[in-house]
Order: C-alpha cells, then structure tokens, then sequence
C-alpha cells in the first residue's frame, strides 16, 4: 500500500488529457521491433552488464570481488536469504537495527538510513557525482 | 577501461566490504561504529589496497583523503 502511494506520489492528473498506454523506448509512443532490437543490441542495462569486468579487475581486493559477486547475485547471507533456505525462522529476519524492515541485501546496502547516507559521504569525498550504483 | 571508472569501483568495492563487516559487527559483536568512522574505513582500506597495488604514490595518505582522484591526476 505505501509502496503504491510512493510511486503515485509525484503523478499530477491532467483533465484535458485523456489516459493512454506508452512505449518508453520509442520517441513515438508506439511499439516497434526496432526499439526492442536496438536496446537489446546496445545493451539494455550498463551497469549490470559491465559489472564482471568492474568485480573482478585486478585493482579490486579479490575478498572485495568475492564480496561484491555475491551481493550481485544475492548470495550474501543476509537475514532474508538464510530464511528462504530455511537456516532461520522467518520471525528473525529482520534487521539488526530495529528499524522493522526485513533484512535484504537491497535494505541493507540501500534503504537503510546509516548505510545509505555513507555512499553519499564516500562519494562527496572522493569528489565525484552521480547516481547509486546500487 | 578508464583508469578513473576502475578507481571508484574500488572504492564502491571497499564501500560495499565495509558496509557488511559493520552490519556483522552490530549482528554479533554488539559494536556499531560512526558514519564517519565508516568513512574514514573505507578510505583507509582503499589506500592500503592502492599502494599495495604497485600503483605509483606520490603523495601521503593525507592527500589521498583530502582529493584522491587529483592525487593520481586525474578527475
């Protein structure tokens, strides 16, 4: 339910305007099989299709590697994860700080508020702007 | 590969390496360190790794926390 609120939150309502279905990936609107080629060809998503490279580089600490490929994968052992493979009862899945969410890898290395704030102070830092790379 | 996309790479690495050690440490150990203690974690660790690295240093840690990225002439 908050979920859907937050997504309808910035959504205004235009009353000349009548509803209608769009296709992102075409200026036009419409579908075409041209769009799905050339996203599909350029690759559709850079950051995960350039991570392999990014993980396992020589520059990077191979226990860092590991550590990111696993997070990549959603193999870390986090709460969430030992619940589904059955080593924890559901009941203690959530995170270590009270906050009530349950605890996956996305809670922990993006939602959660300390651990959040520190890719922003990490990237304020080194000097750099952008986005999560999460 | 650009030198610049390697070099915070690593330094999301160490972010990421950081990030599970403290929430283990809060898990098991009942410590819990600053925001700013993680911060300073990650850059020590990441200059650690760069030196290590055989990358060529000439400037101290210091300027390596002040402005990494000048530091090895790029960014």
């Amino acid at each position: 339910m908050g979920e859907c609120r937050a997504l309808l939150a910035n959504v205004t309502l235009q009353v000349s305007l009548s509803d209608g279905c769009r296709w992102r990936l075409d200026n036009s609107g419409n579908y075409s099989v041209r769009s799905v080629y050339h996203m599909l060809t350029t690759g559709g998503n850079p950051i995960v299709d350039e991570a392999p490279t990014l993980v396992w580089h020589k520059h990077v600490s191979l226990k860092v590697s590991i550590l990111a490929w696993r997070l990549l994968r959603n193999r870390l052992p986090t709460k969430s994860n030992l619940a589904v493979r059955g080593i924890m009862v559901q009941d203690e899945h959530l995170c270590v700080s009270g906050c009530g969410g349950v605890e996956t890898a996305q809670h922990l290395f993006v939602s959660f508020p300390i651990f959040r704030d520190l890719w922003q102070h990490v990237r304020a830092r080194i000097g750099v702007s952008g986005v999560d790379p999460l | 590969m650009q030198l610049k996309t390697v070099l915070l790479c690593n330094f999301y690495g160490w972010l990421v390496w950081v990030l599970w050690t403290e929430r283990n440490n809060r898990q098991f150990n009942n410590t819990k360190n600053t925001i700013h203690q993680l911060v300073e974690k990650v850059q020590i660790h990441s200059f650690w790794w760069m030196k290590a690295a055989n990358i060529v240093h000439k400037f101290g840690v210091d300027n390596w926390f002040a402005c990494p990225l000048p530091c090895l002439g790029i960014g």
